[in-house]
């Protein structure tokens, strides 16, 4: 490893640019998603390009009485196509643990990291959840409801969060740092952010990084009871928008030190240049600015790059009035009214815990294939919504992307993506 | 590539404690050198369905003696610990969080659900209304775990970091890991890192579906880390809260230090998910003390007291009974096991293990544990009453029994 100072410790008292990271370098080596727009990177990819939606009618649950009846509902998960011996495992692994295990799988076998390596290096992992796992949870409250006599023991056996990161480490045999990240729409870039700082003081080589949450009825109930949620379609940015679609899925990806990347060849989606990560201290529900400016201007601020710097901002975009205002406005005071802006919610709905980081996932993708993702279902945009909102997939590349959450309680997660291909410059 | 050795050597400067033994950290301390028991019968709920009646509850808490009257209507049992402890440890710090500093000051949170009453309550009423969206609509912020740490920040004002960990048993440990990292890397001046459980029917639920609460078997229903006679763990509840800061800092600023973290270390072994719960053998456990023992340039000998993660649960006491005494063979230090006055706070279990070490350090005092006569393996355990030591180093342990091992290293000046 090349162990370089690259600035001196001062104190940050003054918020001067003294970041301490040794000159290491983390990079995307693999990506896996799960999703109701497809488990397989391409298949994925097509269905944002092509605008197919992803979320439809609800049939987990009984929607009567309630203001709308889609959701995006991952149907026919057949987790044996992911999970090793999965009927001998079934009882010990809950629906969103299920999805992380699935998409590491994925995120894997993209890398092209053999089982076997996994063992021998440090390799951890960290998931972003917001609900952990609600279908285990909504289950045992069938029975305090009254809904059913008898409990489902099984179920309420599963219902807590550090299983989903545990899982993985027992299914893979990891023996570095394990943990859940539970700060809601946001814990996917959350999740970047720990697994970074893991691989940069060394305390791993490879980490897991990812997002995941299973359907869940209390927060489907909770966003329709505040009117957040659309009945139609997911339209972010757009005039007539109504609201998210609640979702369900998982996005993770294989973070490596460019040192081990580059010692097994492996492919790099992308440089993970800087991240922010910022509280808005104000509201639980109400975004405030000063905290979405924070966490995007230290994101900047990290990843050494300026605003016009930028070539694309994959949107927390969840569709609702609250949400795309105040993003947007942020957006065009640090970033101006050019920047293109792309929401994959508009598709694949807001999949929670995994939102950010399919982000992310999009961003890499857009990187490989030279392309801006459109956004969906929008005829036209809000005006008071002064970004490039990018409505027809756009060639171009992309050298730097970043992805946004932002989540209830005002926690906030910005990650800055740099190009893998502008770091072969290294190797000569 | 193992950790290297970060520059700055990271303090806890601050802390703040709601527990079953005490609120405040000065009452904890006396609380657990008195050797007070926290586990009583449980009144936050009709314990009549269960076989285990007790529990490590708080009571005598006042919330309004630590939280502003504005906004504590929503607050829940969880966010009211957690928040009323971060007070203590800001004000204990003599820290003033304001414009100049709210940018570079953050929080981590270790917590299970947040509060796993308020994410549950919420769905069973809408499955009990006439009609599901009768919900309140000021209950659904409340239903996200990260829901008490935001409220920290929203009472702090500490803009500059907030997340949520969630590691089982190690929670608290995960936190401070990376806390420190945010430290070491200089993307933060001040850490808070807090941790909290809240007992509540769907909480106590769940565990005892696992088969391991104390008494679920119609025996003696008690909090006996260590005994072999022990028949599992009492759950216990409550909130622990640390200041974190670089020491360079606060000398510049000629304040007080508790301790000062030497060093942290962590190691995962689990087999694959065929099974429930995967409690890691006492040979990782040794090897994860003995990494903290290095990063901290320490030898087993230096180490005077071990604040450990045994709870009564005898299958996982033994696992790190068995790491102690072949990491500390040669020198025997005092073990304190405080879940024995407090139960099994889970993600709060670390935090109030490393108050525990703290305590022994700044009385130079080792509190005794409670209903152990006959330990599974021997150590050097105060089993009578506290004894009076000279304590400088103190290792703390956690475990989670999916295979997560922690341990962390402090000293006193």
């Amino acid at each position: 490893m090349n162990i370089l100072i690259t600035f001196c410790a001062l104190s940050t008292a003054k918020g001067m640019v003294v970041f301490m990271n040794n000159g290491c370098k983390v990079v995307i080596t693999g990506c896996g998603v799960l999703t109701n727009s497809g488990d397989d990177l391409d298949e994925f990819w097509t269905n944002l390009c092509q605008g197919n939606n992803g979320y439809g009618p609800l049939s987990c649950m009984d929607t009567t009485n309630y203001n709308t009846h889609i959701g995006g509902e991952i149907k026919n998960f057949r987790p044996e196509r992911y999970i090793h011996d999965f009927e001998k495992k079934r009882d010990y692994l809950g629906r969103t643990s299920q999805f992380a295990v699935s998409a590491t799988y994925l995120a894997l076998k993209d890398s092209e990291i053999s089982p076997d390596e996994l063992c021998h290096v440090d390799a951890g992992v960290v998931i972003g959840t917001t609900d952990g796992e609600p279908n285990s949870i909504e289950k045992m409250n069938l029975t305090m409801a009254g809904c059913c006599t008898e409990l489902d023991e099984k179920a309420t056996r599963l219902i807590t969060p550090q299983r989903i990161a545990y899982s993985i480490s027992r299914e893979f045999q990891l023996k570095g740092p394990a943990c859940t990240i539970a700060s809601a729409c946001t814990a996917g870039n959350h999740a970047i952010g720990f697994a970074y700082e893991k691989i940069i003081s060394g305390e791993a080589e490879v980490m897991i990084a990812g997002g995941a949450d299973s359907f869940s009825r209390k927060t489907f109930t909770g966003f329709n009871r505040l009117g957040a949620t659309t009945v139609d379609s997911c339209r972010p940015f757009a005039e007539n928008r109504k609201g998210m679609v609640v979702s369900e899925g998982a996005g993770v990806v294989v973070l490596e030190s460019l040192e081990h990347a580059q010692k097994r060849n492996a492919y790099i989606y992308a440089e993970v240049v800087g991240y922010g990560v910022s509280c808005d201290a104000f509201h639980m529900t109400i975004p405030n600015e000063e905290g979405i400016s924070l966490a995007m201007e230290s994101a900047l601020k990290y990843a050494g790059i300026k605003p016009a710097d930028i070539d694309l901002i994959c949107a927390h975009g969840t569709g609702t009035q609250a949400n795309d205002s105040s993003e947007s406005r942020v957006i065009n005071k640090i970033y101006g009214d050019q920047i293109p802006v792309t929401a994959n919610k508009s598709t694949i709905g807001h999949t929670m815990g995994a939102a950010s980081m399919l982000n992310v996932i999009t961003i890499a993708m857009a990187m490989q294939e030279d392309v801006i993702p459109k956004t969906s279902n929008v005829e036209k945009i809000d005006p008071s919504c002064q970004v490039d909102c990018v409505m027809e997939n756009r060639h171009q590349v992309v050298k730097y992307g970043q992805a946004n959450g932002f989540a209830f309680g005002g926690n906030n997660g910005v990650v800055i993506l740099k190009n893998g291909r502008l770091l072969k410059g290294i190797d000569e | 590539m193992k950790k290297e050795n970060r520059n700055s050597e990271i303090a806890i400067t601050g802390i703040g404690v709601v527990s079953p033994v005490g609120i405040g950290f000065t009452d904890f301390s006396n609380a657990i050198i008195e050797g007070r028991s926290g586990i009583k019968e449980i009144s936050l709920f009709d314990s009549s369905p269960y076989k285990s009646k007790l529990a490590g509850e708080v009571t005598g808490f006042d919330p309004g003696l630590y939280l502003p009257k504005k906004g504590q209507r929503y607050m829940d049992r969880s966010t009211r610990f957690l928040c009323a402890a971060a007070i203590m440890a800001i004000n204990d710090a003599g820290l003033e969080i304001n414009d100049s500093n709210k940018r570079n000051t953050g929080v981590v949170v270790g917590t299970t659900f947040g509060s796993l009453k308020s994410i549950s309550d919420f769905d069973i009423e809408s499955l009990k209304s006439e009609s599901p969206l009768w919900v309140n609509p000021m209950d659904f912020p409340k239903t996200t775990i990260n829901a008490p740490a935001s409220n920290v920040s929203i009472l702090t004002g500490a803009m500059g970091y907030n997340t949520t960990i969630v590691g089982g048993g190690t929670s608290t440990m995960e936190a401070i890991s990376h806390g420190m990292d945010l430290l070491h890397s200089n993307r933060l001046d001040v850490v808070l890192v807090g941790c909290v459980e809240d007992l509540n029917e769907q909480y106590f639920l769940h565990h005892s579906t696992l088969d391991v609460l104390s008494g679920r078997n119609g025996d003696t229903e008690r909090s006996a880390p260590f005994d072999v006679s022990s028949n599992g763990y009492i759950i216990g509840e409550g909130a622990a809260f640390f200041v974190l800061e670089r020491v360079n800092d606060i000398l510049e600023q000629k304040r007080r230090i508790h301790a000062k973290i030497t060093s942290i270390s962590q190691g995962f072994s689990g087999t694959s998910n065929h099974s429930y719960f995967s409690i890691p053998a006492s040979s990782k456990y040794a090897s994860v003390i003995n990494l903290a023992l290095e990063r901290a340039q320490l030898s087993p000998g230096d180490i005077d007291v071990i604040s450990a993660s045994a709870n009564g649960w005898t299958e996982l006491d033994r696992s790190e009974a068995e790491a102690f005494a072949e990491v500390f063979a040669k020198n025997n230090p005092a073990i304190i096991s405080v879940k024995s006055m407090i139960g099994e706070t889970v993600s709060a279990s670390g935090a109030f293990g490393i108050a525990s070490a703290i305590v022994a350090i700044e009385q130079q005092k080792v509190p005794h544990i409670l209903n152990l006569s006959n330990p599974v393996v021997p150590l050097n355990y105060m089993m009578e009453k506290p004894r009076d030591i000279l304590v400088k180093n103190a290792l703390i342990t956690s475990v989670d029994p999916c295979g997560n091992c922690m341990a962390i290293t402090i000293t006193g000046k």
